[in-house]
């Protein structure tokens, strides 16, 4: 910590004016590490890596960084950024999901109470837009990513910045954090089919984009880390991945990154 | 008293020279905590397979003068839990003698039979550390929480910003880049924690203490480290203070150039 | 006519070291339908009879989950009963929040208590005007507390509030001490008696009157209403008031707690 000092700033009184003061106190910092949310056509995985970090510190290696936003409901969240904004985007999330979510059907009258039904992957993304731009002036610095199945089991993908921005549409694909501009090119690749021609079109047709089996993107999402974990030095330790699937309700996973 | 009230009972110009307004300004922004004054070095802590060993020197620092030599860095809170502070002293302090004295007092005056365990003090002092970041007043500290819960030793670190995080070795302030590669050796993950005995958390704390007074210029000599212990529900606390630095070797002192007196 | 000069307000003994409104709240539970609740060394257990006002409207609520380990029924005023259980949510969510714990169920019972007495001691204020028995399970193990506006609290083995009660508390005294060890089907059907013989003459329990809720160590709140009570009064097997026609009762039929003279107790309808 106190090798990353914040910079001291000179006082600056104007003279005959009230003499200003300057905060030393940082409030945030960078715990490394990277996310990412893949969506198929009835199942998404998010993940992330479980190394938290602070300068060339390694914290722990087994941090997670991808919650479960309830029991019974299929929403996902990667938060990434720092730590401590992060779970607390995360705490709020699961609050909120928990007080709509008829918990095991006891709650039933808050969902009456509050004129909810079970939460919606479109809801709760505008819910955690809500909270991320409440915090506009303050923001709570943290990369979100946003995932869960719709009414009709579809998968639907978020992604956020610190003050909220997002696509109602959502998106094929998101990666966030310390290695997100090593790991985005990649995923262009392989999931947008970016710079894909079909062969024999001399270039001239692009290879049309389609959904993707599981089996390919649980292998994308493990090279994706695997590839970020050799080239970033916040990256590694751990690889947990969250599988949500319409057909086969959600899986958690945790594998094995290189710890050096 | 002259004609200007506002003089009134302040230092007389003429020989104190003018009042620098900079003090006690009610226009001024309230006074927070933006570095720390008295200061406490590493706080290292190892679980092993019956618990958690966790130990702090008796130092308080002022800026590079040793300033209080008898300073007590762990507290045992509850029956199940030793915190460790390092950081500033008075915001250790504050949290020490009265959050947390407060909070304990609190929950055994209930008397039903429910205690604050670790991961409940821990939950408490995170939110705490957070919500005193929030409001831009940070209580300017790391700590370690160690403790017994749910029949497994428990370890987690919070600090000044509200971030958390656990593992079976933990250290702060120079700890985290002297002690933790040290403790790192026996205990690389988890898993490894079983094959931990009682004895051996314990010397390699105490290796980590030896290492830190070494090459930390703001540790000293002496320290404390508190050993909880476990069985089920059963937890066991014992306290070792006022430990002196044992085994001391300065002969790799010679052998340090560009530092010392030796030339080449 | 008769009148009373000390039940104005809920500040002022009567000579006789009475407090009339906390006496009338009092009452206000026995206006409510009956409510059970037992707990075994495992278990608690809560079941209730609910009432609906008019054949067209909906039955009233009667069990009020507050968390995954604890939950609420209630006889006597329901919206009174809705601040309480608002306020004891409230309190569980800031325990988890705060400490990261399942708030322990004799605090989060404190806590109401301390509110209603609260309300007998101020000027302009007025007790609540229902009971509680709230049951739940903590590291401490599953417990069975009543709650009264007096701002009292006991904790129970098994308790019984509402209309007619008092059958239902003859049942559970001469049962009680078979609940410790009951799993918790018996602990359930315990419960279904004893609720059964709280019952008004010829009424019977019936999916649409009874609810049900069952907490376990390993075991979340659940609440059982309309269509899953069904299984459970299957196994109860007799589901008829003892009361009146008694040839119906096979069960062993609860000693007639001579029901109250005046005691109006008809709007069960």
């Amino acid at each position: 910590m106190s090798f990353l000092a914040t910079p001291s700033y000179p006082q600056q009184n104007v003279p005959g004016g009230e003499p200003t003061q300057r905060h030393g106190f940082n409030p945030y910092a960078d715990n490394g590490g990277s996310i990412i949310g893949i969506a198929g056509d009835d199942f998404l995985i998010m993940a992330g890596d479980t190394r938290h970090t602070a300068g060339y510190n390694i914290n722990s290696r087994t941090e997670r960084k991808v919650y479960r936003l309830g029991e019974e409901s299929s929403l996902v969240l990667a938060t990434v950024g720092f730590g401590a904004d992060a779970k607390w985007l995360a705490d709020t999330m699961k609050r909120a999901v928990d007080v709509c979510f008829p918990r095991l059907s006891m709650m039933k009258d808050f969902k009456f109470q509050h004129n909810l039904k079970d939460m919606t992957v479109s809801a709760a993304a505008q819910f955690l837009f809500t909270i991320l731009y409440g915090n506009r002036f303050f923001p709570k610095y943290a990369y979100c990513i946003l995932g869960g199945l719709d009414k009709n089991g579809k998968a639907r993908l978020f992604s956020y910045d610190p003050v909220g921005s997002y696509s109602k549409e959502g998106e094929r694909r998101a990666a966030a954090g310390a290695a997100s501009s090593l790991i985005v090119p990649f995923l262009d690749n392989q999931v947008e089919f970016k710079n894909q021609y079909v062969p024999g079109t001399q270039g001239m047709t692009e290879r049309p984009v389609e959904y993707l089996p599981l089996e390919k993107v649980e292998m994308l999402v493990k090279d994706a880390f695997t590839s970020a974990t050799e080239r970033h030095i916040e990256v590694g330790d751990g690889l947990q991945m969250v599988i949500v699937s319409a057909q086969h309700g959600v899986r958690e996973e945790i594998i094995e990154l290189k710890r050096d | 008293m002259n004609h200007l009230p506002e003089a009134w009972g302040r230092p007389r110009d003429d020989i104190y020279g003018a009042y620098d307004h900079q003090y006690v300004s009610a226009s001024n922004p309230n006074q927070h905590t933006t570095s720390p004054v008295v200061t406490g070095t590493s706080v290292v802590a190892l679980k092993y397979n019956g618990g958690v060993v966790i130990a702090a020197d008796n130092l308080a620092s002022y800026g590079s003068l040793a300033r209080f030599t008898n300073v007590e860095r762990l507290k045992q809170v509850g029956s199940h839990t030793v915190v460790g502070a390092s950081g500033d002293v008075s915001d250790m302090q504050f949290l020490f003698d009265e959050q947390l004295e407060q909070l304990i007092i609190s929950e055994e005056y209930q008397n039903d039979g429910h205690h604050l365990r670790a991961k409940h003090i821990y939950s408490y002092l995170s939110r705490v550390m957070y919500h005193r970041r929030s409001k831009f007043n940070p209580l300017w500290n790391v700590l370690l929480v160690a403790g017994w819960d749910d029949g497994k030793p428990f370890l987690a670190s919070t600090d000044l910003l509200g971030t958390t995080f656990s593992g079976p070795a933990l250290a702060s302030g120079f700890g985290a880049h002297l002690a933790i590669p040290l403790l790192r050796r026996v205990c690389p993950d988890e898993a490894a924690v079983a094959n931990i005995t009682r004895e051996q958390a314990i010397s390699v704390i105490e290796e980590c203490m030896k290492v830190l007074f070494y090459r930390d210029a703001r540790s000293m000599n002496k320290y404390s480290m508190s050993i909880i212990s476990g069985e089920g529900d059963k937890v066991e606390i014992e306290h070792r203070k006022d430990i002196q630095l044992k085994q001391q070797s300065w002969k790799f002192a010679e052998s340090i150039r560009g530092y010392g007196a030796q030339v080449v | 006519m008769f009148r009373n000069n000390y039940d104005n307000d809920s500040v002022t003994f009567s000579p006789q070291g009475r407090i009339f409104q906390v006496e009338y709240a009092l009452e206000a539970i026995k206006q409510g339908s009956a409510a059970v609740g037992l707990v075994s060394n495992t278990h608690a257990v809560l079941i209730a009879l609910k009432r609906n006002a008019e054949e067209l409207g909906s039955y009233q609520k009667k069990i009020i989950g507050i968390d995954t380990h604890l939950g609420v029924a209630l006889a006597g005023l329901a919206p009174d009963a809705r601040v309480l259980s608002n306020f004891m949510r409230q309190q569980s969510m800031s325990s988890r929040f705060l400490y990261n714990r399942p708030v322990p169920v004799a605090r989060v019972v404190n806590a109401i208590a301390d509110k209603a007495q609260v309300n007998t001691q101020h000027y302009g204020r007025r007790p609540y005007g229902v009971g509680l028995l709230v049951a739940g399970v903590d590291e401490t193990g599953p417990h069975l507390w009543e709650f009264q506006p007096s701002g009292m609290v006991l904790e129970y083995r098994g308790a019984a509030i509402g209309a007619r009660s008092q059958s239902a508390k003859t049942y559970l005294e001469r049962n009680y001490e078979s609940f410790g060890d009951a799993t918790r089907e018996e602990l359930v059907l315990h419960g279904l008696t004893a609720l059964r013989d709280t019952l008004a003459q010829d009424k019977e329990l019936t999916t649409a009157n009874v609810s049900l809720a069952i907490v376990g160590k390993d075991e979340k709140f659940k609440l059982y209403d309309g269509d899953e009570v069904a299984e459970w009064l299957e196994k109860l097997g007799n589901t008829q008031s003892s009361r009146g026609s008694r040839g119906a009762a096979a069960a062993p039929p609860a000693p007639e707690a001579a029901a109250p003279a005046g005691d109006s107790m008809d709007v069960d309808a």
